[in-house]
């Protein structure tokens, strides 16, 4: 038996953690130390804040210090050791393949904080992290619920680059399906109607005249009750997210991310999209949870609801 | 809330997950956090032969021999306070018979040749199950008549929500189809023209707004569909160059989607009718709502095969349930004109597993 992506976690990571060292050993002579790596799942924006030692006499010695550049990673902003931002203008300048810092344009400190800004690819982040919820929903007497699982799938390596690895928003994202519990929840005079509506069309198929004279006589008396714009508006106001995010909970350590409604017209009930977001650190570098839709409390609202409008 | 129960178990040493249900083949998380102190030489996790494994988190080298696999280390963080954990993802390789099943993984902790810890997890693996409870025996064609329902009553049995689709066979041949809402939709306005009806609609009713794109993925939909052509197979008695004539100039063009424009409601009441048809019970959505078997019957033909075919939400295919109808064939004069057999869902029955988290299930290995 084989399987190949097995043993493949600890052996490379990714560009941006291969990136990383490469960073860090450019930025050898100034003893860099890494204090902040954080990296949104979501927005899948990663940010780095280095540490560096960089006297006096080095500024003279190394006139300037260039870093290989990573994709779009770029210097967000520099501080000194007594916090205060260093203007760039006259420091950074950049190329295709790197950025240079005008070490004998620093202002005087010891000490500096450089921090990197860039954007992760979605691949990378893949093998950082391991997300999943439950394909499939549990059903008990009042309510609908998904499990989520994460995981960081290799701390040893990413410990080894970032002492203090963040990854926050981890997103593990359900459809929790509302068409039915809207369907079965219309009042009988609009079903009348709807059906009215429908068997005509069924009749047209059949060809009998009298059928479809029929079916169009129900149409004008039953279907005419069906209050088609107040309907399409309560639709609305059911797949809000403020609305729906009322009917949902997500188990700690996970917290109710997005919410929205995935239907093309965006006029019809149909799969409400709810994401779940947790953080991943080294020091809790698994989450469990549940996410779960109260649906008989939600259905009981739409019931409500309708009665208002027919 | 809702609290994690059978999920988690852990003894005084050792704290294992695995997740609490899933479907055939769904793959199946697991974690195992041990005393950052353990001193082991490997760790060996056995799963049952119908299973794979498919991932391995934050371990070193990994053998395998058969359904066993041998982790040869986890890495460790030099931060204090850190957990020691591993993790990995296994999944089953079929689809149980059984409507809920439980496989036992085991993780042992060797050192020195001594398995010190020993940890069993269970797979529970839940499946769904239809079947057709009722269904007519016998269809008598005969010439009065050109459409004959076929009425059944299905059952959902067990786990997992299913997408299902009704199909007809004659020798061979599928002569079932599912009715599209945009086929609909042309049907009506065939049978509106054709009844001279057609300005009730614009007129008496009261018009929704819809998003601009909206109307647009609509008609775009109702000209391809046109385009595409056969129609007569949805379309009774169609007059083939009925719809085509609108489609000659851009003039007569924007004519028809004048027309189509004022059924706008009536679309939309077509896709929530459709929503009410498409779910009988909370875990069934049918593919195609309203399928018809619409064909020519020859003579000698004397069955009709019906089949119910389903998924679940991982695209597992389960075996269809099939059934055959005999068909008796009294008709003298119109043996060429082709019939047209809905099949109706009269009664739907539904006895599903709920609470699965919580259920007992018995092993299994």
């Amino acid at each position: 038996m084989v399987i190949t992506t097995a043993v493949s976690a600890s052996v490379s990571i990714n560009a941006v953690t291969e990136w990383i060292p490469k960073v860090i050993d450019v930025l050898k002579p100034f003893k860099p130390e890494i204090k902040k790596m954080s990296i949104n799942y979501k927005s899948r924006d990663a940010e780095m804040s280095l540490a560096l030692n960089i006297p006096e006499g080095f500024r003279r010695k190394f006139r300037n210090i260039e870093i290989p550049r990573y994709q779009n990673f770029e210097i967000n902003y520099m501080m000194d050791e007594s916090f205060d931002e260093v203007n760039l203008n006259n420091i950074i300048s950049i190329d295709p393949r790197k950025i240079n810092i005008k070490c004998s344009n620093l202002p005087a400190s010891e000490k500096y904080l450089l921090n990197l800004k860039g954007v992760v690819p979605q691949i990378a982040l893949d093998k950082i992290v391991y997300v999943q919820p439950s394909i499939n929903k549990d059903r008990t007497e009042k309510a609908e619920r998904y499990w989520l699982s994460s995981m960081i799938r290799d701390v040893e390596t990413l410990e080894e680059l970032w002492d203090g690895l963040n990854v926050d928003d981890v997103t593990a994202g359900v459809n929790i399906g509302i068409d039915r519990s809207i369907s079965t929840k219309l009042p009988e005079n609009i079903k009348e109607g709807l059906d009215a509506l429908n068997n005509y069309a069924i009749a047209g198929k059949t060809g009998d005249r009298n059928e479809v004279l029929k079916a169009w006589r129900l149409r004008q008396t039953k279907g005419s009750k069906v209050k088609l714009k107040e309907m399409f508006e309560l639709f609305k106001t059911l797949t809000e997210t403020k609305f729906f995010s009322g009917f949902v909970d997500v188990e700690s350590p996970y917290n109710l991310g997005k919410i929205e409604n995935k239907e093309i017209l965006n006029t019809l009930p149909d799969d409400m999209y709810v994401e779940a977001l947790t953080k991943l650190t080294l020091k809790q570098p698994t989450a469990e949870g549940y996410m779960s839709f109260r649906k008989k409390e939600y259905e009981k609202c739409v019931e409500k609801k309708f009665q208002d409008i027919s | 809330m809702i609290k994690m129960s059978s999920g988690f178990k852990s003894t005084n040493r050792v704290k294992s997950s695995i997740v609490p249900w899933v479907l055939p083949r769904e793959d199946i998380p697991i974690n195992i956090e041990l005393p950052k102190d353990m001193d082991f030489d490997t760790i060996q996790v056995k799963i049952p032969t119908d299973f794979k494994f498919v991932d391995f988190f934050n371990v070193g080298h990994v053998d395998y021999v058969d359904n066993v696999a041998v982790i040869n280390g986890i890495n460790r963080t030099k931060i204090p306070n850190t957990p020691l954990y591993f993790g990995f993802i296994v999944s089953s390789n079929e689809i149980p018979t059984k409507l809920k099943t439980s496989k036992r993984i085991i993780v042992e902790i060797h050192s020195n040749n001594k398995v010190i810890e020993k940890i069993n997890l269970n797979a529970r693996i839940f499946r769904p199950m239809l079947e057709i409870t009722e269904i007519v025996e016998k269809i008598e064609l005969n010439d009065d008549k050109k459409v004959y329902k076929v009425p059944m009553n299905l059952k959902y049995i067990g786990f997992g929500d299913i997408k299902l689709k009704r199909e007809a066979e004659i020798e061979g041949r599928i002569v079932s189809q599912g009715q599209s809402l945009i086929d609909e939709l042309l049907r009506r306005i065939y049978v509106d023209v054709q009844e001279n009806a057609t300005n009730e609609t614009c007129e008496n009713r009261n018009h929704l707004q819809l998003e601009e794109g909206a109307i647009n993925r609509i008609t775009s939909e109702i000209e391809k569909r046109i385009m595409e052509g056969n129609l007569e197979d949805v379309i009774d008695d169609i007059d083939p160059d009925f719809f085509e004539q609108y489609f000659t100039s851009t003039e007569t063009k924007n004519e028809f989607l004048k027309i189509v424009y004022t059924r706008l409601d009536d679309i939309l009441i077509n896709f929530l009718t459709d929503i009410v048809d498409k779910y009988p019970t909370d875990n069934v959505r049918l593919q195609e709502p309203h399928t018809n078997i619409y064909t020519k019957i020859d003579s000698r033909i004397d069955k009709i095969t019906i089949r119910v075919l389903y998924k679940d939400k991982l695209d597992n295919i389960y075996p269809p349930v099939e059934i055959q109808i005999k068909i008796i064939d009294q008709r003298i004069k119109n043996t060429e004109a082709s019939i047209n057999m809905p099949m109706v869902i009269k009664k739907w029955e539904e006895d599903p597993f709920l609470n699965v988290a919580e259920m007992e299930v018995k092993e299994d290995n």
